[in-house]
């Protein structure tokens, strides 16, 4: 079995597998343990009610479908709220060391639009110590696995995996991968836009590779903003605070020292979910109240130096450090950055496999579990719930199928097309490609989005595929950032335009896809966007209908709730 | 290249506080030859330092100081250059020259915790000193300057033997679940309260060193004739 | 500040035989900007063949170790305006060089291996209880980003072959130690396999930590102070042997 992506999601199907004695190998882009998941800051979402008594998965369930604004696949909301307790217990019993409550029992803060405090945390880097626990147990374990692989390829007959090839970064040389079953657990796209809080590998290269092997992606218009990241100074802009912070107590000012946010969402105020909170401090930057950096405060420094330490000293530090801001006495400054990609490969729900039969995908890569809104702690939830789901399904898998080894034809196929890049004569920058596509994502579909801009965007995307067909790079395939980023290119152009047009299609808004000329949510348009792969490489687009809640679960949203869907 | 070499010395040499080693050790062997040539016990009441509570312990001390976690550090980079600074491989030779680090002859060091306990010991010593400095003259209780420097002298001996790493291990240092003792909250409180000093114990040590040799030379300058010396009050009780 | 610096990159590439050898670059410099984007600025508009491994930029990951200016230190994490008009940049020189500036790390999970395992007590009630007051002193270690700066400065890592762990990796072992449910003791294995004896607390490591974690003071040293309680101290060899009955 091929895990792809050393991610929370990929390291807890690797060692889901490994229970079940499945030969492992785990391949990732960039070093073991330096996953985007070390990134998450907030807590995982698990309804243990541990401080508020009334919680329960029913609870976690209604909040996460109703914020999903009823797009998501009930079928997976309904594994989440119900697995996710189990699974945090489990990863403390892998050694993870959650903050602790009175009780002796898992410390749970607040978070955007969950109606309990549900966050299991481990001060402000609850990410990194559920990778480092999971780490630990694949580096003491018999999985083998290979750093700073970039998979270019999976091998696939349209039907069937067998196998992938990858870029050995250190070396540059070519592994060319016979595997019975791979699960894609290669993360999201952040780095399509601008400002953007996800680092380096967050270019959705699970999502073309599992294009181009014949898989289904789903709701790729869905793409999170998260409502604060730094904005100064220029060098770290996008850069994540953590909503942990508003969790903790923070409150958001504009310039005239208003707290707009009661004026948005006088319930849940600050901690609204998080595309309604977006797109209230977007208004306020649109509206002119915003600071001349562009963005509004975001406020602390009330809860006094010990707690802000205790609690958040990563925010400190990355204050201190990057912009010499003391958020023990000054407020920060903040707006909104590229987060999280909802969409993703169309799984099953009962086995997270997606069309190609062997070809599993999970966490972030996968989609139909968040629907148009991601709630904060969902995320690492997604990881291990479904990490482990999809790791105990393509075990299984894996034990019953015949391994089909790649041909020699089709790996040298391949490496031609990889080293192609290297001979292209009078080569385009694929750097320059990169940051125009960016650009234009950034300013074209954002969190406003318009028919108008949408149009642009899709014109300019056309121009720069042709010009991607011109890209190269100088230097050998070892350790060649160029070669790297010419490869992402190529696969990120393609989802970008069909992120584009779902974006253009959905005409409504609907959760994190805010349509300025269709601002009204519309019941007709409660259908998913599905691409699929043609013959000759295009997409076609159909409408899949949101899989029907059942009757108990329906009773379990408000009267005003159920009639949406 | 050689520019970048240049900065890389400047900056080692910023990093390691050589000076503050050497000029110890420097006043140390001072302090060492007058101790021997030039012996002074007591001097109007003043004890001297190196004689509390008598001098057939300091080979003592001088163990409880040298197997120290802070000069310990200190001679393994500066004395056997181990490493010389934190990041000039390429200008010394500490690679070419054998090292067994603790492993070999300085696995004594690990008996520090029983130097501790002399240095424990004999702190309440350097308290009477200071008491008998105030009462030397029988009827009469006296306050001079020197008894301060014989007070800060008692309070920095202190600090810096509460400080130790070994006592931090020995009050909680070595327990993993404080809420399974009887007590646990509160070892965990004294364990947190002494590590904060613990931090300052490289400070301490050096600063405590300073003030013995301090005292012995102000007791020295006294007996010299210098008039140093000055009497806040005097009272007869 | 001036509106341009210096970057004066090691660069080399091992398979090709290619010799270390400083490179200048002119970057223009910009407000807040620290060295990892003056090395993005070469990379996507100079040379874009020279090596670097970078992941968050936000000092999240350990990923973009190097020595700036012969420190060791973060490049994401390193302001160009506090390091002078002329930047060195070399990698990290523990280890073996892939090429320019990425080194290969991967011995370090060779070291990870031989550390045994968290191993909860047996028969613990679920689920687990522990008290704030337990997990404080484990938490501190549980924030390395194992960016692999401490082991590159540790001289007994850099200048000597031993069987030590290394400071990064005794900051894991200080971790599970300290974990309150854990039920092994990892003296032993620290005073025979580890090595610990060759650490001469030279604070090195402490001082380069970009999370600002103890590693002498409050993870080496506690192990060691262990260790001597098991090998050396006899009245503690005594009560650990009674303890242990």
């Amino acid at each position: 079995m091929l895990v792809i992506g050393a991610g929370g999601a990929g390291l807890r199907a690797a060692v889901e597998a490994l229970k079940q004695d499945v030969k492992v190998l785990i391949v990732t882009k960039s070093l073991l343990g330096k996953a985007h998941t070390v990134m998450a800051e907030g807590g995982i979402a698990a309804s243990l009610g541990n401080m508020d008594k009334e919680d329960n998965w029913k609870v976690h369930f209604a909040d996460t479908y109703v914020e999903g604004v009823y797009l998501g696949d009930w079928r997976f909301s309904e594994k989440l709220a119900k697995d996710a307790p189990a699974r945090v217990l489990e990863l403390e019993e892998y050694g993870a060391l959650f903050d602790r409550n009175t009780d002796g029992k898992i410390l749970q803060r607040a978070f955007g639009a969950h109606t309990y405090r549900r966050l299991c945390h481990v001060g402000d880097k609850t990410g990194l110590e559920l990778i480092r626990t999971l780490q630990d147990k694949v580096i003491h374990s018999n999985a083998s696995f290979l750093e700073e692989i970039m998979i270019t390829k999976i091998i696939s007959d349209g039907r069937k995996v067998k196998g992938a090839i990858g870029l050995d970064l250190k070396t540059g040389e070519f592994y060319s991968i016979s595997a019975k079953g791979i699960v894609l657990a290669s993360g999201g796209l952040g780095r399509i836009y601008k400002v953007t809080s996800n680092s380096w590998e967050s270019t959705g290269d699970g999502l073309s590779l599992a294009f181009e092997a014949g898989a289904e992606l789903m709701d790729l218009e869905m793409v999170q903003f998260h409502p604060t990241g730094m904005i100064w100074p220029p060098a770290i802009r996008g850069l994540l605070v953590t909503e942990g912070v508003r969790g903790d107590g923070g409150l958001l000012y504009n310039t005239k020292g208003e707290r707009f946010m009661l004026r948005y969402s006088p319930q849940k105020k600050e901690l609204d979910a998080r595309d309604v909170v977006a797109r209230s401090i977007y208004r306020e930057i649109m509206e002119g109240r915003g600071t001349e950096h562009g963005g509004v405060y975001l406020d602390i420094s009330y809860k006094g130096a010990k707690f802000i330490l205790e609690k958040l000293p990563s925010m400190y530090m990355q204050y201190k450090e990057f912009s010499g801001v003391d958020i023990t006495k000054e407020k920060m400054e903040v707006a909104p950055t590229t987060h999280y990609h909802m969409g993703g490969i169309k799984v099953d729900a009962e086995t997270n496999q997606t069309v190609v039969s062997g070809l599993f995908a999970a966490g972030e890569a996968a989609t139909g579990l968040h629907g148009a809104n991601r709630l904060g702690g969902n995320s690492l939830a997604d990881l291990l719930v479904f990490g482990k789901r999809t790791g105990e399904e393509a075990a299984k898998f894996v034990k019953n199928a015949k391994l089909s080894r790649i041909d020699d034809s089709e790996a040298s196929a391949e490496v031609d097309r990889v080293l192609s890049f290297l001979q292209v004569k009078d080569p385009v920058n694929p750097y320059e490609v990169f940051e125009k596509l960016r650009e234009t994502m950034s300013s074209n579909v954002g969190i406003w989005r318009n028919e108008e801009g949408l149009n642009k965007a899709l014109a300019e995307i056309a121009e720069l595929k042709k010009l991607g067909k011109r890209v190269g790079v100088s230097g050998s395939t070892k350790f060649n950032p160029g070669l790297v980023t010419a490869l992402e290119v190529q696969g990120l152009l393609n989802i970008a335009e069909m992120l584009v047009t779902a974006a253009r299609e959905r005409k409504e808004s609907r959760g994190a896809h805010y349509r300025q000329d269709y601002p009204d949510l519309k019941k007709e348009w409660r259908k998913n966007i599905v691409f699929t792969r043609k013959e000759d490489g295009s997409f076609s687009m159909r409408f899949d209908p949101v899989p029907e809640l059942p009757p108990e679960l329906k009773a379990l949203l408000s009267k005003e709730e159920q009639e949406n869907v | 290249m050689m520019e970048n070499k240049r900065r890389l010395s400047f900056i080692s040499e910023l990093v390691e506080p050589n000076w503050r080693f050497w000029s110890l050790v420097v006043i140390l062997l001072l302090s060492a030859g007058a101790l021997f040539l030039y012996p002074v016990s007591e001097y109007q009441g003043y004890v001297d330092p190196f004689y509390s509570p008598t001098v057939l312990v300091l080979p003592f001390i001088a163990l409880f100081r040298l197997s120290c976690y802070a000069y310990r550090k200190d001679y393994h980079r500066h004395v056997f250059r181990h490493p010389m600074a934190c990041l000039n491989d390429e200008r010394m030779d500490s690679s070419k020259r054998k090292y067994t680090g603790e492993t070999g002859f300085f696995a004594l060091n690990n008996f520090h915790r029983y130097f501790f306990y002399i240095g424990l010991a004999i702190l309440p010593f350097f308290y009477y000193d200071f008491y008998t400095s105030l009462v030397y003259e029988s009827g009469f209780f006296i306050f001079r300057v020197g008894s301060i420097l014989l007070l800060v002298n008692a309070l920095l001996l202190t600090l810096w033997t509460i400080s130790c790493h070994a006592f931090r291990h020995l009050i909680g240092g070595s327990v993993d679940c404080y809420s399974c003792l009887s007590h646990g909250s509160g070892v965990k409180k004294l364990f947190n309260g002494q590590s904060l000093l613990n931090r300052y114990h490289e400070q301490f040590a050096f600063v405590s060193l300073l003030v013995v040799v301090a005292v012995d030379l102000y007791i020295r300058a006294l007996m010299a004739g210098w008039p140093v010396d000055f009497t806040f009050f005097k009272i007869a009780i | 500040m001036s509106d341009k610096v210096t970057i004066s990159i090691k660069r080399s590439d091992p398979s090709k035989g290619e010799a270390p050898h400083f490179v200048d670059y002119e970057v223009p410099t910009q407000e807040g900007m620290v060295v990892l984007d003056a090395v993005h600025y070469i990379e996507n508009n100079i040379d874009p063949t020279l090596s670097v491994r970078w992941n968050c930029k936000a000092a999240r990951c350990g990923s973009c170790s190097a020595e700036v200016n012969g420190l060791p230190r973060l490049m994401c994490k390193t302001r160009v305006d506090k390091m002078g008009s002329k930047i060195s940049i070399e990698p990290m020189r523990a280890y073996p060089v892939v090429k320019d500036l990425v080194t290969n790390v991967s011995h370090n999970w060779e070291i990870a291996k031989r550390i045994p395992p968290f191993t909860p007590k047996p028969g613990l009630p679920k689920p687990w209880k522990m008290a704030a007051i337990d997990i404080t002193r484990s938490k501190e270690f549980r924030t390395c980003i194992e960016c692999f700066l401490c082991q590159d400065v540790c001289h007994v890592i850099r200048e000597h072959e031993s069987n030590y762990l290394g400071p990064k990796h005794m900051v894991k072992v200080a971790a599970l130690d300290m974990h309150p449910l854990d039920s092994i003791d990892r003296a032993g294995f620290l005073h025979t396999d580890g090595g610990v004896g060759f650490c001469n607390i030279t604070k090195c490591c402490q001082n380069v930590c970009p999370e600002g974690i103890h590693i002498t003071d409050n993870a080496i040293i506690p192990e060691k102070e262990r260790v001597v309680n098991e090998f050396y101290d006899p009245i503690g060899i005594l009560l650990h042997r009674r303890k242990k009955k």
